[in-house]
């Protein structure tokens, strides 16, 4: 192994791990522009432009290499963003245009900007260089006329790294800063007041009047101070609302109302002359920033939970611009995310532990979370104590089956004094409404916290004989196997999930379990051993012990493709891999595993050690595909990785042929102790996956005015009508053919079939067919499988014939590799494959469309099935680069 | 180590504190006038630190509803329809003039202090002559329609604002018409608005506070709303400005004390807006007086506490370190003399009310236990007798002898005196008779504020309502005046005499100390004057040494015969403790122990001390804490006890007896009407 890291240390330099989505939207104030129609919000080192009316993004203005500290309109331009960043620059853009204008280059990371409009100069909290450990900034102005050489003359020294805590007051007239329990005033003529809080507690932010001479302070008791200057005295004015410490205020444009946020979720608006208040409560997490819009209508609320809340002046919601949720309050002992991260099969959306109680469905391809779901059902409520938070019901498993039409969940409460709660929930996924239904609950799935809980693959071939089935196992000592049952009755019919049996192995606590990928062999590990179970009878097949190694099993996969005949198992400083034919130890490695994945698409695993280290492997061989050291982009050091998993791909790959070809079918995303959700690249292509067309094409959907609104549907009716002419679908792929080099295209034989398939109308209006039959979206799902397995199958050896012993479904898998090698050209045999699928579907597809005439067909899967040709295309292609 | 006592603990003396009504003060004599609920006057030494000089305990039915100082003159205002002039030395009313116009609810003073206004129930504004020292009413506005609730004079003289009952009037004083009538909204529909407070400052902005607890700033030219500042949550009862008109407390209901301050918000501008400030929360009850005294801010009310807040704002520059804790002080009700009389040797305690005297049998024990046991009685205490006060006028001082054989009261207008016969006192039912001794015809004493028994039970002491000593005797059953001192100061109050009834030492309020010679009947000499009163002063049992409180708690000790302060009072007055010297409580009484003539015995509403002279002080830097809880090695002059909050009285008995009457505070507040309801937060 040692070997092969030296090997690819050459191509490691061009490998980074870059925040690629999920970045956290709240840590830089956002700002509105001049005519409050967007919103600008920092994500990492990309800035957002977002639209307020519509809740799109715009533009992504990219060009810092660090994150982005802070953002201004420029005071003498109102089209005309700033923005600065750590990586020592700020950055003048056209927001309008999305474009870069230029930059200007500072001696020291920057954290925070100022501007006082009409001025050309600009406040900047640049930090000091000197002291490392106790960060601190100065207060600097910066120049931004084309000729000056940017040298800054300090204002303020021994300011905080946090905006918040210094501001400027109105025409720059005052620089005022808190530090820690004291305020610092200071006035250009050389007048410079200090004062101490009150009551010891500490000043938290500061904010100053637009017009008035006085500033607002809040505190980490809750109370707001406005402090006025008079006669050489401070007069302070206090306001107590907020119980617990206040994260942010704001002071609307004309200094009419003041606004506060902390973290009881609730903001308050304060109306200074009569003392009332108005609320805005249950905001779901506390509130870090406050933006006022420059007319007063809009407030952005940037909430911990990666949360912008856009809300008009009356407190009505306008939008909402979801990140990655973030876990503010968790236990420290299961970790941020107890439930770990996996893919939704179905929607390929990355699912992982949200709010409290919620499940999150988040788009890594789109950058934005798509939904919530809210497992527990429970008030959240929100404790008294920042330090002592509630405990709160929370998923702790999560498992998805094959295609995505179950998810299973587990719920867990324990504070430690009452006896812990824990639920078992299934979920069924509806097509009709689109979201995931409950369908059975489980009151105490075992007697002690349960370590696992998967269901069994649903293997594409076999799917006809197996049925729906999903294990948990527990610290009790036992694993329970559960199946779907019938539960009909007179009034409906339904299925639901009981437990069908309970295995346990020497009175040892059953710690975690897999399915093999044919689901026709269950492991389970008690301690140190592996068992390996069938699930149907449930009776015991084999153990596996490694006399070697005592340690407890940490973790066990099953290999998936042609590795699916290997199990990997991990104890704390050891990476086994059994083979299943023989049972014995195939090779094993001296890690410390902390994390371990695989890949659904390939046969790739992936594994994260103490050490931060990421390889890649196949369980097959001992060598890895690669293998790096994580390291985050901006700070040296990154926490410990906490969970992975892959995600598979959109769009075409863009790492075929580089050090990460073993990304080409699905990209891998880990998420780190500090809520980063982390990918890996290459250096090169740091550019989005979201290509300027997508940006474009969302401007162009954006309502403008109600003529353009008129001129648009007008102009949406047209278009329709030319898409029934034109048939969409098989333009792109003869624009596809033909834009392609003559010489690179495949044989005219392996181009025909897809050719005259895209032809056919009813391949679209077919899939579209949802209404509520699912044998038919299986179908449909086991059609990309199928030519993805093909694809795949092209590389597999011939010895593969062995495994018949091991499995029935890898038989079945082998049979077509049979018919491919039997063929010697994998091109060649696939389109006989699909031709045997496309002939059963189709006849499936009549069937359908003979029973439910007359029902309209909605094109939903458009878009899947025009893929799903671009994928063929692309594979052949590759196929011939090859 | 200082000798261990068995406590007789009195609870039974049900003396209830009253409400604060009004408040006045006067900077030139750094006194404050103030008045309770059941019309009793009370005189604060602001400078002394907050030391009560005199209570004049009002008649039944009185109320004082409002109160104005012109120069060493004190007026009052009340809803008997009577303004009147207080004699602050008989403490007597000395002129009274009916307002023609029903009861009075507010009284004001013009800046030249020759006039009086009121504003009274039936609507109008009446104008009394106060010049030459008279007090004569000189006329009334045009009447209105409602009540006048209070009322404001403008310093150029010529206007008077008042506020009523959903308006404010400004008048003309030369023609006694209203010029303005400012109309306040009112928060529902049938509930009207009350304007409770109003101030008129020198640049004509009116200031007012109402029952919807908005303090309002008006523009008195135009009549016109500056700004209104929902500062409290309740009815604002009262307001007062300070002397720069700057800034202006306001409070009411809420019992929440708001500062408004004059302010330019914006740089280079004119304009001026007010800001308001919340000060503090300290009262339980509805505040129903504030008066700025400097830069504090003193207020009174419901829950018959006086809370003293430090306004002083903060400096920019240099940070002020004492925290919020240190800046309020609290001033109890409690009387500040003692009240309560022993007699000694028989156990029998004089408990005195405003209007009745109570005499209580002590109960009586031959248990002993250790320190903290409560001793179960052999004999209960017993009330032996309740007598009420001749005609309802107030007692103001009063003594009983130290066999309990004589009783000795005095109003503000005579001296009564009684003999009483006790039988078979320890027994369960003892039986007692009274009789009046009679005065003389020829020579009857005075009313006195202050009165003594001597130990042979032939003589009464007593300082006269006029200031001088007097000495009757008690002869056939007939007192008369034996020898009245000449005046030799217009302030007395206080009063001890010797053990062998030989000296009597009188002290003032103008920190003087007079030892008379009773026998003799002379003036003896005066102990030195220092700058502070006197606060509690007794004789040693040998009556040759005399020892002094003063109001900056030092104690000092003076020598009758050799006409100096004592040595030990020479040695150690420049070394008491500074804990001890910021003490808040004044010592009201001080005695020596009488079975060991080296101990005195002080004590506060807070603590009892026992000082012992043959120890040395404690070093100056001590803290109150370490003073408090001694340790065993170093054993040092003070000794204190704070076990017991609202003492009202503790002496010592032969034996190592001590009597010991303490108020618990949850008794003595429990009387209080409900409060606002107030959410606070987290319960």
């Amino acid at each position: 192994m040692a070997a092969s890291m030296e090997h690819m240390d050459s191509e490691r330099e061009q490998v980074h791990f870059p925040l690629r989505s999920g970045a956290s939207i709240v840590k830089v104030r956002p700002i509105f522009s001049h005519d409050s129609k967007l919103l600008f919000v920092c994500s990492g080192s990309v800035i957002k432009v977002f639209s307020v009316q519509s809740r799109e993004c715009i533009h992504e203005l990219r060009g810092h290499q660090g994150d982005i500290t802070g953002l201004a309109i420029h005071p003498k331009n109102k089209l005309q963003l700033l923005s600065c960043s750590l990586d020592q620059t700020i950055i003048i853009w056209d927001y309008t245009d999305g474009v870069f204008i230029r930059d200007i280059h500072q001696s020291a990371p920057l954290h925070g900007m100022y501007t006082v409009e009409g001025k050309k100069d600009i406040f900047v909290l640049i930090q000091n260089q000197k002291n490392h450990k106790n960060k601190s900034c100065t207060l600097c102005t910066v120049s931004l006329s084309k000729s000056s050489t940017s040298n800054s003359e300090t204002v303020l020294n021994h300011c905080m790294l946090d905006t918040k805590k210094t501001t400027i007051g109105p025409k720059g007239a005052y620089v005022a800063s808190v530090h820690g329990k004291k305020l610092v005033w200071n006035f250009y003529e050389g007048e410079y007041y200090e004062h101490k809080s009150y009551d010891d507690t500490e000043f938290t932010c500061v904010v100053s009047h637009p017009v008035e001479n006085c500033i607002t302070t809040g505190c980490s008791d809750g109370k707001i101070y406005t402090w006025y200057i008079q006669d050489d005295r401070l007069i302070s004015k206090v306001d107590h609302w907020h119980a617990m410490a206040v994260k942010d205020l704001c002071i609307t444009t004309e200094g009419s109302h003041l606004l506060s946020g902390g973290y009881e979720c609730t903001l308050v608006k304060w109306h200074p002359y009569s003392g009332e208040k108005d609320f805005l409560p249950r905001l779901g997490a506390p509130i870090n920033y406050i933006s006022c819009s420059q007319d007063n209508l809009y407030y952005a609320l940037c909430l911990d939970d990666n949360v912008i809340q856009l809300v008009t002046c009356t407190f009505a919601i306008q939008n909402v611009y979801q990140g990655l949720t973030r876990v503010i309050q968790r236990d420290t002992s299961t970790g941020s995310f107890p439930a770990g991260m996996t893919c939704d099969p179905r929607s390929k959306a990355l699912v992982l532990n949200g709010k409290p109680g919620h499940i999150q469905f988040y788009s890594v391809h789109e950058d934005k979370q798509l939904y919530n779901l809210d497992i527990v059902s429970q008030n959240i409520v929100s404790s008294h104590n920042v330090d002592n938070p509630l405990t709160l019901t929370d998923v702790v498993q999560m498992a998805f089956n094959s295609n995505g039409n179950w998810l299973a969940t587990l719920e867990y409460w324990n504070d430690g004094v009452m006896s812990p709660e824990m639920r078992l929930k299934f979920w069924s996924f509806s097509y009709k409404e689109q979201c995931f239904i409950l369908n059975t609950i489980v009151e105490e799935p075992h007697n002690d916290t349960v370590n696992t809980l998967k269901f069994r693959p649903l293997h594409s071939q076999s799917s006809a004989g197996m049925e729906n089935m999903a294990v948990t196992s527990g610290n009790d000592g036992k694993f329970k196997i559960w199946n779907l049952v019938d539960d009909s009755d007179i009034y409906r019919s339904n299925e639901k999930w009981a437990c069908e049996s309970v295995g346990f192995y020497r009175n040892l606590p059953a710690g975690q379990t897999d399915f093999s990928e044919d689901g026709s062999l269950l492991a389970v590990t008690f301690d140190s051993t592996i068992t390996l179970w069938n699930p149907e009878t449930n009776l015991l097949q084999q153990t596996l012990f490694n006399a070697l190694n005592l340690d407890p099993v940490r973790f066990i996969q099953f290999g998936l493709k042609d590795c699916c005949h290997y199990l990997v198992s991990t104890t704390d400083n050891v990476l086994t891999v059994w083979n299943l034919i023989s049972c014995c130890i195939q090779w094993s490695a001296d890690v410390n595993i902390v994390c371990i994945t695989k890949d659904p698409c390939t046969d790739i695993m992936a594994a994260f050690t103490q050490s931060k280290e990421l390889i890649v492997f196949k369980p097959s061989s001992p060598t890895p595909v690669f293998s790096a050291t994580v390291f985050s982009a901006n700070s040296v050091k990154t926490t410990q990785v906490l969970s992975a998993t892959f995600v598979p791909h959109h769009k075409k790959s863009l790492y075929e042929k580089t050090t990460l070809s073993w990304q080409s079918k699905s990209e891998l995303y880990f998420i780190n102790k500090d809520q980063e959700l982390l990918s890996v690249a290459l250096m090169k292509d740091s550019k989005s996956v979201r290509t300027k067309e997508d940006v474009a094409h969302l401007e162009r959907n954006l309502p403008q005015s109600a003529l353009s609104l008129l001129i648009s549907s007008k102009l949406k009716s047209t278009q329709k009508n030319k898409e029934n002419v034109t048939l969409q679908p098989t333009g792109k792929f003869t624009r596809e053919l033909l834009s392609s080099a003559a010489h690179v295209q495949p044989s005219v034989i392996s181009l025909c079939k897809p050719f005259i398939q895209s032809l056919m109308i009813p391949v679209n209006g077919r899939s579209g067919d949802k209404t509520d039959d699912d044998d038919s979206d299986e179908e449909d799902e086991s059609v990309g499988t199928l030519t993805q397995t093909v694809s795949q199958d092209s590389g597999l050896d011939s010895d593969m014939e062995t495994d018949e012993i091991v499995s029935q479904s890898i038989v079945s898998i082998n049979r077509h590799s049979q018919i491919a090698s039997d063929s010697e050209d994998a091109v060649r045999s696939k389109p006989n494959v699909r031709k045997t699928v496309e002939s059963k579907s189709d006849k499936e597809m009549k069937k359908v469309c003979e029973k439910f005439e007359g029902i309209q067909v909605k094109a939903v899967k458009d878009t899947v099935s025009e893929q799903m040709l671009g994928n063929i295309f692309a594979s052949d292609l590759s196929w011939f680069k090859s | 180590m200082m000798g261990e006592f068995r406590v007789h603990h009195v609870r039974f003396f049900e003396w209830t504190p009253k409400s604060v009504q009004c408040m006045s003060y006067n900077p030139s004599l750094k006194k404050l006038a103030l008045s309770r609920g059941d019309g009793s006057l009370e005189l604060w030494n602001v400078a002394e630190g907050w030391y009560q000089e005199e209570v004049i305990p009002g008649m039944k039915d009185q109320s004082i509803e409002d109160l104005v100082w012109q120069d060493q003159r004190l007026f009052s205002a009340g809803l008997d329809g009577n303004i009147c002039e207080h004699d602050l030395t008989k403490l007597q009313i000395k002129v009274s003039c009916p307002s023609n116009a029903g009861p009075v609810w507010c009284l004001t003073s013009n800046t030249a202090k020759t006039r009086l206004a009121a504003g009274t129930e039936d609507g109008c504004v009446v104008l009394l002559d106060t010049d030459n020292n008279y007090l004569d009413y000189i006329t009334r506005f045009d009447s209105q329609d409602s009540r006048l609730l209070c009322i404001s004079w403008h310093p150029t003289e010529d206007l008077i604002v008042t506020g009523g009952i959903d308006n404010i009037r400004i008048w003309s004083v030369s023609s006694g018409r209203a010029m303005q009538r400012l109309t306040i909204a009112r928060s529902e529909t049938k509930k009207e608005t009350v304007i409770w407070c109003v101030a008129f400052l020198s640049d004509m902005t009116i200031v007012s506070g109402d029952s919807r607890g908005k303090t309002c700033f008006w523009n008195g030219k135009q009549g016109t709303l500056i700004k209104a500042i929902q500062s409290h949550k309740g009815d604002v009862y009262c307001l007062s400005v300070d002397k720069t008109e700057t800034s202006i407390v306001s409070s009411g209901v809420d019992s929440s004390v708001v500062k408004f301050s004059y302010i330019a918000p914006r740089e280079n501008s004119d304009w001026k807006d007010w800001v308001a400030t919340f000060v503090h929360n300290q009262h339980t009850h509805d505040v129903r007086a504030i008066q700025m005294i400097d830069k504090t801010v003193v207020t009174g009310g419901v829950d018959t506490n006086l809370i003293q807040f430090d306004l002083h704002a903060p400096g920019i520059s240099g940070h002020r370190r004492d925290t919020a804790k240190n800046r309020w002080k609290r001033i109890p009700p409690l009387i500040q003399k003692p009240i309560v009389s022993v007699a000694k040797d028989v156990n029998v305690i004089l408990l005195p009310y405003t209007h009745h005297l109570d005499i209580w049998r002590l109960g009586f024990t031959d248990k002993t236990g250790v320190d903290g046991d409560i001793l179960s009685l052999r004999s209960n205490p017993i009330k032996l007798v309740s007598m009420a006060t001749k005609g309802g006028s107030p007692i103001f001082c009063s003594d009983i002898s130290q066999d309990a054989s004589l009783l000795a009261y005095s109003d503000c207008e005579c001296l009564r005196v009684y003999r009483i016969f006790l039988d078979e006192l320890t027994s369960i039912q003892p039986s007692v008779s009274m009789k009046k001794i009679g005065a003389s015809a020829d020579s009857p004493p005075d009313g006195a504020h202050c009165l003594c028994f001597t130990s042979d039970n032939k003589r009464l002491i007593s300082v006269t309502n006029s200031s001088r000593l007097q000495i009757s005797s008690i002869k056939h059953d007939k007192i008369s005046t034996y020898h009245t001192f000449d005046q030799m100061s217009d302030c007395c109050h206080l009063l001890s005499v010797s053990p062998d009834d030989k000296l009597a030492a009188v002290a003032d309020h103008n920190c003087n100390v007079f030892i008379y010679h009773i026998k003799n009947k002379q003036h003896v000499c005066n102990v030195p004057r220092q700058s502070v009163q006197v606060t509690a002063l007794s004789f040693n049992p040998d009556s040759d040494l005399l020892a002094m409180v003063y109001s900056n708690q030092k104690i000092f000790e003076y020598d009758v015969k050799a006409k100096e302060y004592s040595d030990w009072s020479k040695k150690n007055s420049h070394h008491f403790m500074n804990c001890w010297l910021r003490k808040k409580s004044k010592v009201y009484k001080l005695s020596y122990n009488p079975s060991n003539r080296n101990q005195m015995i002080l004590n506060d509403e807070q603590m009892f001390c026992i000082l012992d002279k043959t120890q040395p002080f404690p070093s100056i830097g001590t803290s109150w804490t370490q003073l408090c809880t001694p340790k065993s090695n170093d054993s040092h002059a003070f000794h204190i006890c704070t076990k017991y909050k609202y003492l009202l009285h503790l002496e010592i008995l032969p034996e190592n007896w001590l009597v010991a009457v303490e108020r618990p505070s949850l008794e003595m507040f429990s009387s209080l009407p409900e409060a606002m309801k107030r959410k606070k937060f987290g319960t």
